[in-house]
């Protein structure tokens, strides 16, 4: 308590989302029924301001914030400005979503998803390992009420499972911030990283595989991956897009602060393992979406094969110099293209199989448009985003001397694209049957969106009742967002400059 | 590393415990089923007949304990800020307005979407 660095503006960001989160929550109390999407456009305006805010504090000195606790850096400040402009997307998705408008409880709706940002905001600048645990649990809590927002059958399966790992892995993580604590005589990241090299090396792994429990679970990595398709296939739409991009992004800047700082001196077990955790994740995702049906399934397993690419970096975080652009610039361009290939799913409510997408190309060419480029994007077609981000992480690796990593996540990059040509297939050379469509075999997993009107076209046009085949507001965001991943892979050099910079602390 | 011995040690009587515990049950326990044993176990109560209205209680009941634990909470923080009060002055005044205005936010959340009203 030195009462140096108390000054709330510091913190604008999270104040404006955490302010206008109790507003709007407050606002929906008293809001009548059909007003309540005024609580919605207080999220968004609280969502801008933030950005706005981030921006200008972006463009400030680095610093940190309360007693060191909290840094104010370019890891920071561009995982602000990507969780809010990723949760200001989720936010036009639900506002737009019939379903939603016409749920009881929409304000609240809105009041979760800000909450989990700030949350995953938190993780992004924490520097103290309790900031790590409450910024944890403050970006899961919420999240798990958003998986089972729907209050059916699978939203509940969906919150139960993520909500029991969710304990488990927190309590993980819980116990490697005690461990740490005794190995290093504190929480705070710069006496940690002056301590940890000569504390026991037993403890030193021990805390740091149980604070890597809970950065693999807000992110979604392998082995701690298992609630993320259930989560995400059995939730609505806008929050099946928020749950694989936004909490992923602090809890990969927190992965990447703790690696470059508390243990970038302990040893190579760090780089060993995240490595290996990496593979893994690329692997499995891929390996596990070959063979899906279910659309929000396959990007769910796409988004676990993401995170191992996303990985990268984390584990060569502090042995080179390309670690932290690479993994900014990728989450910049992942973030953007996930969110444009879940707003083409939430555009069509009742398409949830792969086979529902024939014809998309002929009856909606713009969507399909934005389909391609995101699905292509995800794969890492240049010129887009990920493409760029995929290069630039690659090339981290291979310069930290992992040239192993690079040439296995590599040839991940070069299987996952079998699967994303599974849906652009249907899409693009596919006609519409005008009939019922074939599905044989879901795994038992049939979507519960159209499986009572089996024959009616899931691509039609729809109108906007909460039964709606065509959610047309969601078009808002899918064109930008692919837009956008385009956009960030041609203006990539001066932007993967603009995110290098020293850490804080 | 020493100072940690002890806590490694009681760690791995903990797990040998539990994990032979569950080893030896299955290995040198005698396999005879009865009813009892299919049973939900209830500390020695039996589980049927159930009390009036099928033993179970009103889900109201853990609404209310669940609103109980946010003034717990409240007080947790209350406590050592009152006690310290002296070192964080104005700074720890302000902040502790602004929890408890937070937590009065929650309550109007609940006074207003009926969560009180017991029927």
């Amino acid at each position: 308590m030195n009462g140096t660095d108390e000054n709330p503006l510091d913190l604008l960001p999270e104040v404006l989302l955490a302010g206008c989160a109790v507003l709007a929550l407050l606002l929906g109390c008293w809001l009548p029924r059909h007003r309540q999407w005024l609580a919605g456009a207080l999220a968004v305006t609280g969502c801008a301001a933030g950005l706005v805010a981030a921006a200008v504090a972006a463009a400030g000195p680095t610093g940190t914030a309360f007693d060191a606790s909290y840094a104010v850096d370019p890891v920071t400040s561009t995982g602000r400005i990507v969780i809010l402009g990723g949760t200001l997307l989720v936010l036009l998705l639900s506002l737009t979503s019939p379903w939603l408008r016409a749920a009881p409880r929409e304000t609240e709706f809105y009041v979760l998803v800000l909450l989990a940002a700030v949350g995953a905001v938190l993780l992004a600048g924490a520097q103290d390992l309790l900031l790590l645990a409450a910024g944890y649990l403050l970006a899961s809590v919420p999240a798990y009420a958003l998986a089972g927002f729907a209050r059916d059958g699978r939203g509940t399966e969906a919150a139960l499972k993520y909500y029991v790992l969710g304990a488990l892995l927190g309590v993980l993580l819980l116990t490697g911030v005690t461990v740490l604590l005794a190995a290093g005589h504190g929480t705070g990241y710069p006496a940690l990283r002056r301590e940890l090299p000569d504390a026991p090396v037993g403890l030193v792994i021990t805390g740091g595989l149980g604070v890597l429990a809970g950065v693999l679970f807000k992110s979604g990595g392998v082995p701690a991956h298992y609630w993320l398709p259930d989560a995400v296939q059995g939730s609505l739409a806008p929050v099946g897009a928020f749950l694989t991009t936004v909490p992923k992004i602090g809890a990969l800047a927190a992965g990447y602060r703790l690696a470059a700082g508390p243990l970038a001196d302990t040893g190579r077990w760090w780089p060993d393992l995240v490595a290996v955790v990496a593979v893994a994740s690329m692997t499995l995702g891929n390996l596990a979406a070959f063979s899906q049906r279910d659309v929000r399934r396959l990007l769910a397993y796409s988004t676990i094969s993401q995170v191992g690419y996303l990985l990268l970096p984390v584990a060569v975080a502090g042995r080179t110099a390309l670690d932290q652009r690479a993994l900014l610039f990728y989450l910049a361009g992942y973030a953007v293209t996930n969110l444009g290939a879940f707003a083409v799913v939430c555009a069509l409510p009742r398409a949830r199989h792969l086979a529902d997408y024939r014809g998309l190309a002929r009856e909606r060419p713009a969507l399909a448009v934005a389909l391609v480029v995101c699905l292509l994007g995800l794969v890492g077609t240049p010129p887009t985003a990920v493409f760029l981000g995929k290069l630039a992480v690659f090339s981290a690796a291979f310069d930290a001397g992992y040239t192993w990593l690079a040439v296995v996540a590599a040839a991940n990059t070069v299987a996952s694209l079998f699967y994303y040509l599974r849906w652009i297939a249907p899409t693009v050379l596919g006609t519409a049957p005008p009939g019922d469509e074939d599905r044989d075999g879901d795994g038992g997993r049939v979507g519960n969106g159209n499986a009572g009107r089996a024959g009616a076209d899931p691509l039609a046009g729809g109108h906007a009742t909460g039964d709606a085949t065509f959610a047309g507001g969601a078009v808002l965001v899918a064109y930008p967002a692919a837009a956008a991943s385009v956009l960030l892979g041609l203006l990539g050099g001066p932007v993967l400059d603009l995110l290098a910079g020293p850490l804080a602390g | 590393m020493n100072a940690y011995a002890p806590i490694l040690v009681l760690g791995g009587l903990a797990a040998v415990f539990a994990i032979g515990s569950v080893v030896a049950a299955a290995l040198i326990g005698p396999s005879r089923y009865n009813r009892a044993k299919v049973e939900a176990y209830e500390c020695g109560i039996e589980p049927t007949p159930q009390a009036v209205g099928g033993g179970r209680f009103p889900i109201k009941y853990y609404l209310t304990a669940m609103l109980f634990i946010i003034f717990d909470i409240e007080i947790i923080f209350l406590y050592p800020w009152a006690v310290s009060f002296d070192a964080m002055g104005l700074f720890g005044l302000v902040e502790m307005l602004l929890f408890a205005l937070t937590v009065a936010v929650a309550y109007a959340y609940v006074w207003r979407r009926g969560g009180l009203e017991w029927d």
